[in-house]
């Protein structure tokens, strides 16, 4: 079974239109008050959208939404996000949990620069997808209405911020977008790269090459203990040392009903 | 009802077409039904006639007659 490339092509041109409207933006509608707002508002998005919706509610069921409304709220902000709806995106990252780093991986920061720089930009070649890897997510009406109705969703919601005043659409929605798109690709290609962390560490020996890093687990709502998630999946809390903290963690906490906490016996802290 | 009509059925619904008007020797994308509609016929069926389909049989169901095929198999 294929996956349907048009389905891609529709959430690249999507990307692609957030990023050249925040270029524009930050070009020739420079407001340093609506940028620090953009950046806050994506860094929320990031947490709620990318982090807590996407990935670790509906990839890796590391949490269970307290009633239906935090439910669809996280839906709505993981399908404003702009990374597929989270059955295209979860089977995406389900396989890439199986196969990371490897040739199977679908999308593996290694190679050419060209390649790093297009996986960066979430660019990546069809893959053979099997929708069994998502059948939990296939099951739940409330996924599978945001999933069939994504587009209608996600251009609605432009569209609405475009109607409140353009400018609010161009700083609400493509710069708030840089902060998310980073959070992605920062988790996707550098997380995966050791010789590029700032301050990183591995501590748990797992095969493939991910690493922690204390500034970006800040920055991106825990995400940055990514050598703890590829060992651990199902962790909501991804602090495991004494000194790492992961914020999501507390609001994980506050609107879900988390997953066991669990942590495999961690190895040496190796320091990169 | 029987299990190939309760099938059909369910298939009816996915695809929005009348019973009648289903070819059960056609190919299931043929009928409109990609590879993420499947497993939502798949789901309905095990939801609603509490049959369990194995996940690693998915992959082979190229039909509808495969797919009552394999009910009926494992519905006996």
């Amino acid at each position: 079974m294929q996956f349907n490339i048009s389905n891609n092509v529709k959430i690249k041109i999507i990307q692609a239109f957030a990023y050249i409207g925040a270029l524009a933006t930050l070009l020739f509608w420079w407001n340093t008050t609506l940028v620090i707002l953009a950046l806050l508002w994506g860094w929320f998005l990031t947490g709620f959208g990318s982090s807590m919706a996407l990935h670790k509610m509906s990839a890796h069921q590391s949490f269970k939404p307290k009633n239906r409304v935090i439910k669809i709220m996280l839906l709505f902000f993981g399908t404003i996000v702009s990374m597929g709806s989270t059955i295209y995106w979860c089977d995406t990252h389900r396989l890439h949990h199986g196969t990371s780093d490897t040739d199977k991986d679908p999308h593996p920061p290694t190679g050419s620069l060209w390649n790093k720089i297009k996986i960066w930009f979430y660019y990546f070649a069809p893959y053979q997808v099997n929708p069994m890897r998502v059948k939990d997510l296939i099951a739940d009406k409330d996924h599978m209405f945001f999933h069939k109705n994504y587009y209608k969703i996600l251009i609605g919601w432009i569209v609405l911020l475009g109607l409140i005043d353009l400018k609010i659409a161009a700083y609400f929605y493509c710069v708030s977008m840089l902060y998310v798109f980073f959070g992605i690709s920062y988790i996707t290609v550098i997380a995966h790269i050791p010789k590029l962390a700032v301050k990183g560490y591995r501590i748990f020996n797992s095969s493939d090459y991910t690493y922690n890093s204390k500034l970006f687990a800040w920055l991106l709502w825990g995400e940055g203990f990514h050598n703890t998630h590829h060992s651990n999946p199902r962790l909501y809390n991804l602090a495991v040392l004494p000194d790492e903290f992961d914020y999501s963690a507390k609001v994980i906490e506050f609107i879900g009903i988390p997953y066991e906490q669990k942590p495999k016996k961690f190895d040496t802290i190796v320091k990169l | 009802m029987s299990l190939p009509d309760n099938i059909l059925k369910i298939i009816s619904a996915e695809i929005k077409t009348p019973v009648k008007d289903i070819d059960i020797n056609k190919n299931i994308h043929d009928l409109g039904l990609d590879s993420l509609a499947t497993v939502e016929i798949v789901i309905s069926i095990e939801e609603e006639l509490g049959i369990v389909i194995p996940d690693d049989s998915v992959g082979d169901l190229q039909t509808v007659k495969d797919i009552i095929d394999l009910c009926n198999r494992l519905d006996t």
